[in-house]
């Protein structure tokens, strides 16, 4: 299933936010969106999720999801957003609650997400009882257990230590290897960008525009290899330079609003 | 390899002549705790004063019967069985009037935390109607109601209601934008978010709320009884301060307290019971 | 409210008899009253300078119900009390907290003050003079007041048992009032000043006033034991206020023609003197004329009757009779 931002435009009252914004996220592929601070990228992935309507422009999807997705595009929040009187089993069956599945279906169900994602120990422990990381964990195994065709991750690490970003960079590296899934992966933090994406979206200063896309030239399981490390590292400062500029305005700007 | 240097005092302090001294602690205190005793020994000791200065003849035991009298007139009425027949009374209108305020309270603090329609006109209702006091209305009451067990429930039911409505739409809108974000996300059902999202969201002011409710509903109970009350706890303190019998006056005051705290106990049981996620 | 309000002034007043020494100028006096035309000596001789001429500062306090008053001059706030007994009066007074020195506003017939009044569909019914009144639902303000005595005056007077009337006490005359043109009570005992709108409007029937069938002392002037220690004082109060009761007498009660006083050249100085005190226009209060007797006397026996009726009904103390709450040196008795 194809994922595509068609034209689309955004403003907030009188702040225009994005500007004819488009591409395709097709079937599988990982793109990650990064961009100066303020310059629309969660506001882009609201709308590609249906959570935000657009001034103008539309998102799309084409071609047919996976035949047993429930959520097809399934969000993964940046600050988890668990449900705090939920334990870990039962945010995770969240949203399956009002799928029709029959209660046996949907403990299957949630029992293969948490294995997937390390939880199976965990289930009965409530969010305020684990770390960030662990967190977040759940945040996974919640959008795993919906199959989702495309996951839209908006900055789904930055609200954890350096540490834990590294191990959970490495689980979503995991999942994605299979190629069964896409994902739209929204970040400031272009080293992340690098890692996990196949293209990566460059959007301006506010109003976000689409400056570039840049493809990396290297599959995911070939960028752990050292050789792979500097060549990673080029591409990384390079897409610095492209935003570095602009960076250095918007957060200026920010400060004097 | 890692070059690991060595913790440890091999390196010399930088003047071996003056004496090592510990830094002084000065962390103390803004951290008061509730003792487990604490409050019950003040308690104890206040009433022994009290008994004191009531032995001892310092104050008119009419203007501040002692402690024992108080517990004297109790006891007379726990043994005339008219103890019981003044709780039961006043437990019957206190627990319907309750209810039927909280559910409407409820009903109308939830629609005004999600529509917009009902937010705009019941904030003004409410915020008209909150500040009139209910025992001004007690003429009114009972030209519409009468004078039977319907006016008294009414009255306690109209204090509850305006509480629980005001603290069950702050608590809905104090529920985490993110979380209904997320249920959206996931395609949940309008329903199912209110049920699963916002009501457990809600939770925690709607029972702070109830705290608020039923020491509401405690007070206007004398309120309520001032309708035509034969029975009842409201009815025999009116009834004591009328005749001026100070000591049966204080007997009925002392419980509506207890009553007081056995319903912040029963709320406590209910907070630790459903907050335990807090 | 009522109740918490009078406890806290209690309390309140408790410490400003026992803190403060109070200026004890034996000329100097404060007289609780309520605004009501059974007051009406009190007036005339607070305006036409009767208390001055008797070699007194009279300060009137206002009260807007009789138990306060009692309260009041228990705990030396007022140094004389000037109302309606009620059981709470007759409570303080058992403790010894004060005593009567005279008699006041009297029920007697011809003299209409409290009224027994019903409502329209009991009325109809069949409820048409006082002696129905058995086995209704009556209202009145509080349990141990003026009205409920005075309905207990009526069952022994008709020999139904109060038992069999369904007393309802609404603690205030607006609720009985309310209670009674909503038709859910039978009946109710009310106040001859409450009560006229009500008629007027058509939401009530008048059946009989009080004083026509059971006549008794309503009201009393009464003082603390402090008060009592200062012999003069008490001496040139009661004796201003005799001679404004033989006036009030001699002057308006000898003017009332069906229960109302006549306005004349003779009766209208007294009449705006308590109209001035009562804020009530002069027409209101022609209708509204308790009996005060001409001397000032009490009626102890019929006092004595009222403390063995409410210590009966178990809303007074037991343990005490009328001679241990009267003034016997001040009190003419009837």
């Amino acid at each position: 299933m194809d994922l595509i931002a068609d034209h689309i435009s955004h403003r907030f009252g009188a702040l225009e936010v994005l500007y004819d914004v488009s591409f395709t996220v097709r079937s599988g592929e990982v793109v990650a969106i990064v961009g100066p601070s303020g310059c629309g990228k969660s506001t882009l992935l609201s709308i590609l999720g249906g959570l935000l309507q657009p001034s103008s422009g539309r998102a799309e999807w084409r071609g047919a999801p996976p035949p047993d997705s429930r959520n097809p595009l399934t969000f993964v929040f940046q600050d988890f957003a668990l449900l705090p009187w939920c334990t870990v089993e039962q945010n995770v069956g969240f949203p399956l609650l009002h799928t029709g599945l029959s209660g046996n279906q949907r403990r299957a169900v949630v029992d293969d997400a948490l294995r997937r994602t390390s939880l199976s120990d965990f289930r009965g422990a409530y969010p305020k009882q684990l770390s960030g990381g662990m967190r977040q964990r759940v945040g996974i195994a919640r959008a795993l257990a919906v199959r989702p065709a495309i996951l839209l991750m908006d900055e789904p690490l930055s609200a954890l230590d350096s540490q834990t970003r590294e191990l959970l960079m490495e689980d979503f590296i995991g999942l994605l290897a299979d190629g069964s899934m896409g994902a739209v992966y929204v970040t400031h933090n272009l080293e992340e960008a690098v890692r996990i994406a196949d293209r990566i979206v460059v959007l301006s200063r506010r109003p976000g525009r689409i400056r570039e896309v840049v493809a990396i030239p290297l599959s995911r399981s070939e960028r752990g290899d050292i050789h792979a490390r500097e060549k990673l590292l080029t591409l990384q400062s390079e897409l610095w330079s492209l935003i570095r500029e602009q960076a250095v305005e918007a957060e200026r700007e920010v400060q004097h609003a | 390899m890692l070059n690991r240097a060595k913790a440890g005092r091999d390196s010399p302090p930088a003047d071996i002549t003056t004496e090592a001294r510990p830094v002084a602690f000065r962390g103390a205190g803004f951290a008061p705790r509730a003792g487990r005793y604490s409050g019950w020994v003040a308690l104890v000791l206040v009433i022994g004063l009290w008994q004191l200065v009531g032995s001892a003849g310092w104050v008119n035991p009419l203007f501040l019967p002692p402690p024992s009298a108080i517990g004297l007139a109790i006891w007379k009425l726990a043994m005339s069985g008219a103890l019981w027949h003044h709780v039961s009374a006043s437990v019957v209108r206190i627990g319907a009037g309750w209810i039927l305020g909280t559910m409407a309270g409820v009903a109308v603090g939830f629609a005004i935390g999600l529509s917009s329609l009902a937010r705009g006109v019941g904030i003004t209702f409410i915020s008209a109607l909150f500040p009139i006091p209910k025992i001004a209305l007690l003429p009114l009451l009972i030209l519409w109601l009468g004078i039977g067990e319907e006016p008294k429930i009414a009255t306690i039911a109209l204090g509850v209601f305006f509480s629980t409505a005001i603290s069950v739409y702050s608590g809905v809108d104090a529920v985490p934008r993110n979380l209904i974000r997320m249920a959206q996300s996931f395609g949940v059902p309008f329903a199912s978010i209110v049920r699963r999202v916002i009501w457990p969201g809600a939770l925690p002011s709607i029972l702070a709320g109830f705290r608020i409710t039923a020491s509401v509903a405690l007070l206007l109970v004398v309120s309520a009884e001032m309708i035509g009350a034969e029975f009842g706890i409201g009815a025999f303190v009116l009834q004591a301060g009328n005749l001026m019998q100070t000591d049966q006056l204080l007997a009925g005051v002392v419980m509506l307290s207890l009553f007081g705290l056995a319903v912040g106990r029963l709320i406590n049981l209910l907070e630790t019971r459903l907050l335990h996620w807090r | 409210m009522m109740v918490f309000a009078r406890l806290a002034l209690a309390g309140l007043l408790t410490l400003a008899a026992t803190g403060m020494a109070r200026a004890d100028d034996p000329l100097k006096a404060k007289v609780g009253v309520l605004r009501l035309s059974s007051s009406a000596p009190v007036f005339i001789a607070q305006d036409k300078g009767y208390f001055k001429e008797a070699g007194l500062e009279i300060e009137l306090k206002f009260f807007d119900a009789a138990q306060p008053i009692a309260v009041a001059t228990t705990s030396g706030d007022v140094d004389f009390g000037i109302t309606a007994f009620t059981a709470g009066l007759y409570n303080l007074a058992g403790k010894g907290a004060l005593k009567v020195i005279g008699g006041m506003s009297r029920e007697r017939a011809g003299y209409p003050l409290i009224g027994y009044f019903a409502s329209n569909n009991a009325y109809a019914a069949g409820l048409k003079t006082p002696k129905d009144l058995a086995g209704k639902r009556i209202a009145v303000t509080q349990t141990g007041s003026s009205f409920h005595y005075s309905l207990g005056l009526l069952a022994d007077k008709y020999g139904f048992k109060l038992a069999e009337v369904k007393v309802l006490p609404l603690q205030s005359l607006s609720n009985a009032a309310a209670a009674l043109k909503g038709e859910t009570v039978d009946a109710a005992l009310l106040p001859v000043s409450t009560a006229r709108k009500l008629i007027d409007d058509g939401g009530a029937k008048l059946l009989g006033w009080v004083g026509d069938e059971t006549p008794w002392q309503l009201g009393a002037v009464f003082a603390s034991p402090k008060t009592l220690t200062n012999r003069p004082m008490v001496t040139k109060l009661l004796g201003a206020l005799a001679r404004a009761d033989r006036e009030y007498h001699d002057v308006i009660l000898a003017s009332i023609k069906d229960g109302k006083a006549q306005v004349d050249d003779r009766t209208r100085p007294l009449l705006e003197i308590i109209a001035k005190y009562t804020n009530l226009p002069v027409e209101q209060v022609v209708g509204n004329c308790a009996y005060i007797d001409p001397d000032g006397k009490l009626d102890v026996k019929n006092v004595a009757n009222q403390i063995e009726w409410l210590q009966e009904q178990g809303f007074v103390d037991k343990g005490f009779g009328v001679e241990a709450i009267l003034a016997k040196e001040f009190v003419k008795a009837d």
